[in-house]
């Protein structure tokens, strides 16, 4: 960064104005406050605060700046670029404090694939190292998706490609796919695997839009060994995100490519997503995550106790593995949390001092009821299944079941209308008030119906 | 009653909920908020006839019950008191103890009967709206409203529509007849079905209703995922996210066809750099000092601000813009573009303007302002004659 030269630079452009002053009275030397001129040879760029400013200075003085710069250095083959600066607060009207200019590049989301034309640098994969399969518990739940990820990062793009994972919130979906990163890394050092969120798929894409940078976003995409997409559930309902990644998919398994993805739900439950999608990531093996028992989960917490150097008495452990029923994140941060305090204060942790620790992530019975149980008690209550329930047939015991079933997910679970008609089959929102106003209106002119509705808050009470 | 709880999370609670009550008056039965321990947990509520919310919070409720404190005072006790549990009975004199260890406090209520209950609100018609959007427009649009209680313009008008690109929409508008904010937020898959020709799908709500939601919605927004469910009937409003529930009535005044201050085409469009311009605007104001007017004067390559105070002086300066149409000037309220600059965001701001003789009185002439990076808002705002 050349100070000196910028400010002979200005000092020149403002005499080459039509007359004495005018740069300065008509705000156009306040186009350069904290700008930055670098460069050597015949190459120099120009870095300035704001696209506004870098539009300006490109639509009106760049040639005169350029022709000052020539002069000024005597050199008639200069050329110069004017680039923007990341923004950096500073007050107004003082000299700005720049970092060296930054190349004029797509600007890349946190935990995305580098932007960057060649990998000079090592290829990033955004895996996180704590993430492997020596730290991943395999009980009934999940022995099956676990033999099938060892056996693709053993044997990428051979073995089950695409492979699609999926299961609950917290049940260890995105550790399972990123160990099957971490193990290929170890084992095949020149692959290069990138691990990306659905999110950070679609801000990147709508960067890449923004800045007109597809061909560049494309072209790097489809140079990956192996993609790893995590809540691939995400593409619901964005058109634009799914198309790009139908071409990005077929290019990568076109070429041989290994895809793994994780989701909430299976493929075809997976909302507005379009059918090309949906039978796409059918084609490989299907594995889904399950919520652990309950010595699955003790083997879980006896592990992380392990990694954590924390010591839990036999009974707490119980407690927990009892108490936090399908999250395994939570189960680990409420082990943590009793780990903590029992370190810093020096005292025993009992069941009642974790009743009183966790006593704002301990469910009330509103959240322990989950819609799949309250689905299954009012299924077994009326004699049908939670498929019949969420089915189409409209027989009585099942649109009976169906309103019941509405009814209590918004009573208890305190879901939203369009999120019970999801749950229920992708019924309308508008079909949802009206099944839950049925059950409202039988509870003001028929009391077998109050009684309905505690037998089954009680089953679904003691189930849990 | 009787209940334990955590003196966090119930300040998490009680911040949201005291937001609600009057203020002003503590006799009001408005001002007063209501404790109801039930089961596991205890849910506070506040109310008047037109409004409330409730928000429910874990509690160890050793004896299920009601009581009744002055909103804006718990809130003030609650965040002074220490982290810890915190133990709230009901004594029979009708007071409320809230103790922790050392520390007691009792607080006169009313009696819980004579709390206002909560109206029956039928469900008509639902969608969800994604938290931040929501938030970020109502902050833009809450300004350009009208502030005096009563009249129509204190009203803040949300549409639901299909947008141009044949998705729903929800509209945000509002103003005070002489300046207007549209804002736009578009909507999933959960918007609510098909808006064609259905009276649910435009509500006003009052000002100050909308101020106390975005209150709460601040203290939430920072979950980047979280909706808000909007559930109508013909005079109620409810929006729940969360363990956070909140009625009002809506208002059935007319409101002004807002589309009608978009003229359809432009003859001058100027593009501005947004800090230059602010920092221009506070350096000229200093010597409008009460005059509340600036001169804009654009040619074909600088926009010049100009303010004169015959007691004080003349302040003149010049930007470089982008500048498209022939020169012309228009002037403006002062106070009515820093509003506008402050709820904006984004390196240029724009202004567009059917401007010449034809087109009438300089004060007759829409100028829509929108920031160039933000297309789901505009604002207008009518130039002084």
């Amino acid at each position: 960064m050349d100070a000196v030269l910028l400010q002979k630079v200005l000092n020149r452009f403002c005499e080459y104005a039509p007359e004495a002053q005018a740069r300065d009275r008509d705000g156009v030397l306040d186009l350069f406050e904290g700008a930055s001129l670098s460069g050597s040879g015949e190459a120099y760029t120009l870095s300035v605060g704001s696209s506004f400013v870098q539009r300006m200075i490109e639509e009106r003085y760049l040639s005169e700046i350029v022709l000052v710069i020539r002069e000024v250095l005597d050199n008639d083959r200069i050329t110069l670029t004017v680039e923007v600066l990341s923004p950096v607060k500073t007050p107004q009207r003082k000299k700005k404090v720049r970092e060296a200019p930054s190349e004029d590049k797509l600007k890349v989301v946190s935990g995305s694939l580098s932007m960057s034309p060649e990998q000079s640098s090592p290829w990033e994969t955004h895996l996180s190292s704590r993430y492997t399969f020596s730290n991943y518990v395999v009980g009934m739940c999940n022995q099956f998706a676990h033999a099938a990820a060892t056996a693709i990062a053993n044997n990428p793009s051979n073995t089950y490609n695409p492979f699609y994972v999926f299961g609950g919130v917290g049940l260890g979906k995105t550790h399972l796919v990123s160990a099957i990163g971490n193990q290929m890394k170890s084992r095949f050092p020149s692959l290069k695997i990138l691990y990306i969120t659905t999110e950070s798929f679609l801000n990147e894409m709508v960067t890449a839009i923004k800045f007109s940078k597809m061909a560049e976003f494309r072209e790097r995409y489809r140079k990956i060994d192996v993609l790893i997409v995590d809540d691939i559930q995400f593409l619901s309902g964005k058109e634009r995100t799914q198309e790009e990644f139908f071409y990005t998919f077929n290019a990568l398994f076109e070429n041989g490519k290994q895809i793994i993805l994780s989701s909430d739900c299976m493929p075809s439950e997976i909302a507005t997503l379009e059918d090309r999608l949906k039978s796409r990531f059918s084609w490989g093996l299907i594995a889904d995550i399950q919520i652990p028992d309950f010595e699955t989960k003790i083997a879980i917490l006896r592990d992380k106790m392990t990694q954590e150097g924390l010591c839990l008495p036999e009974e707490v452990v119980f407690f927990l593995a009892n108490t936090v029923k399908t999250n395994i994140r939570e189960l680990e941060g409420a082990m943590i949390r009793l780990g903590a305090w029992g370190n810093l204060m020096g005292r025993p942790i009992t069941i009642e001092v974790a009743r009183k620790l966790l006593s704002d992530i301990l469910p009330t019975t509103r959240d322990l009821a989950d819609v799949e149980r309250i689905l299954a008690e009012v299924a077994g209550y009326y004699g049908v299944t939670t498929k019949d329930i969420r089915s189409k047939k409209r027989t009585r015991s099942m649109v009976v079941a169906r309103h019941m079933a509405a009814f209590l997910i918004r009573d208890i679970s305190h879901k939203s209308y369009p999120e019970i008609g999801r749950e229920l089959g992708g019924r309308d929102h508008s079909t949802i008030i009206h099944s839950c106003k049925n059950i409202e209106d039988a509870l003001e002119s028929d009391p077998q119906t109050m009684n309905e509705i505690e037998q089954i808050k009680k089953r679904i009470e003691n189930r849990g | 009653m009787e209940i334990i709880v955590d003196q966090e999370t119930f300040l998490d609670g009680v911040q949201r909920i005291a937001a609600l009550t009057d203020r002003k008056n503590a006799a009001l039965v408005g001002s007063q908020v209501l404790l109801d321990a039930q089961g596991e947990t205890v849910t506070l509520y506040a109310s008047d006839t037109q409004t409330g919310g409730r928000f429910e919070l874990p509690a160890r409720v050793k004896s299920p019950g009601k009581t009744t404190v002055p909103g804006k005072t718990l809130f003030n006790l609650i965040r002074q008191l220490p982290p810890g549990d915190l133990t709230i009975t009901r004594d029979a004199s009708g007071l409320t103890r809230i103790e922790r260890e050392r520390i007691q406090n009792s607080l006169k209520g009313i009696n819980p009967e004579e709390f206002n209950v909560f109206p029956e609100i039928t469900a008509e018609y639902s969608f969800l709206v994604p938290l931040g959007d929501f938030l970020s427009q109502l902050k833009k649009s809450l300004p350009f409203a009208s502030e005096e209680e009563g009249k129509p313009l204190n009203g803040i008008l949300l549409t639901r529509e299909m947008g141009e690109k044949g998705r729903p929409i929800l509209n945000i508008v509002s103003t005070d007849g002489h300046r207007l904010h549209h804002g736009i937020i578009p909507l999933g898959e959960d918007a609510g079905g098909l808006v064609a020709g259905q009276s649910e799908s435009r509500f006003i709500l009052k000002k100050r209703n909308l101020q106390e939601l975005a209150h709460v919605l601040d203290l939430d927004s920072k979950d980047p995922n979280m909706s808000v469910e909007i559930v109508l009937n013909p005079k109620y409003i409810t929006f729940r996210w969360g363990r956070f529930y909140y009625f009002a009535r809506l208002l059935s005044t007319p409101y002004p066809n807002y589309k009608e201050a978009f003229p359809p085409e432009f003859t001058v469009g100027v593009e501005i750099s947004r800090e230059s311009l602010d920092s221009a605007l506070k350096r000229v104001s200093v010597v409008s000092d009460k005059k509340p007017e600036v001169v804009f004067d654009w040619n074909d390559r600088f926009l010049t601000l100009r303010t004169m105070n015959e007691e004080i002086g003349e302040s003149i300066e010049t930007l470089p813009a982008f500048i498209k149409g022939e020169p012309g000037s228009l002037v403006f309220k002062i106070d009515f573009l820093r509003v506008l600059l402050g709820v904006t965001t984004g390196e240029t701001i724009r202004f567009d303007v059917r401007y010449g003789n034809e087109f009438g009185a300089k004060d007759s002439m829409p100028v829509i302002w929108r920031a160039v990076d933000d297309p789901n808002s505009r604002y207008v705002l009518m130039p002084m004659g």
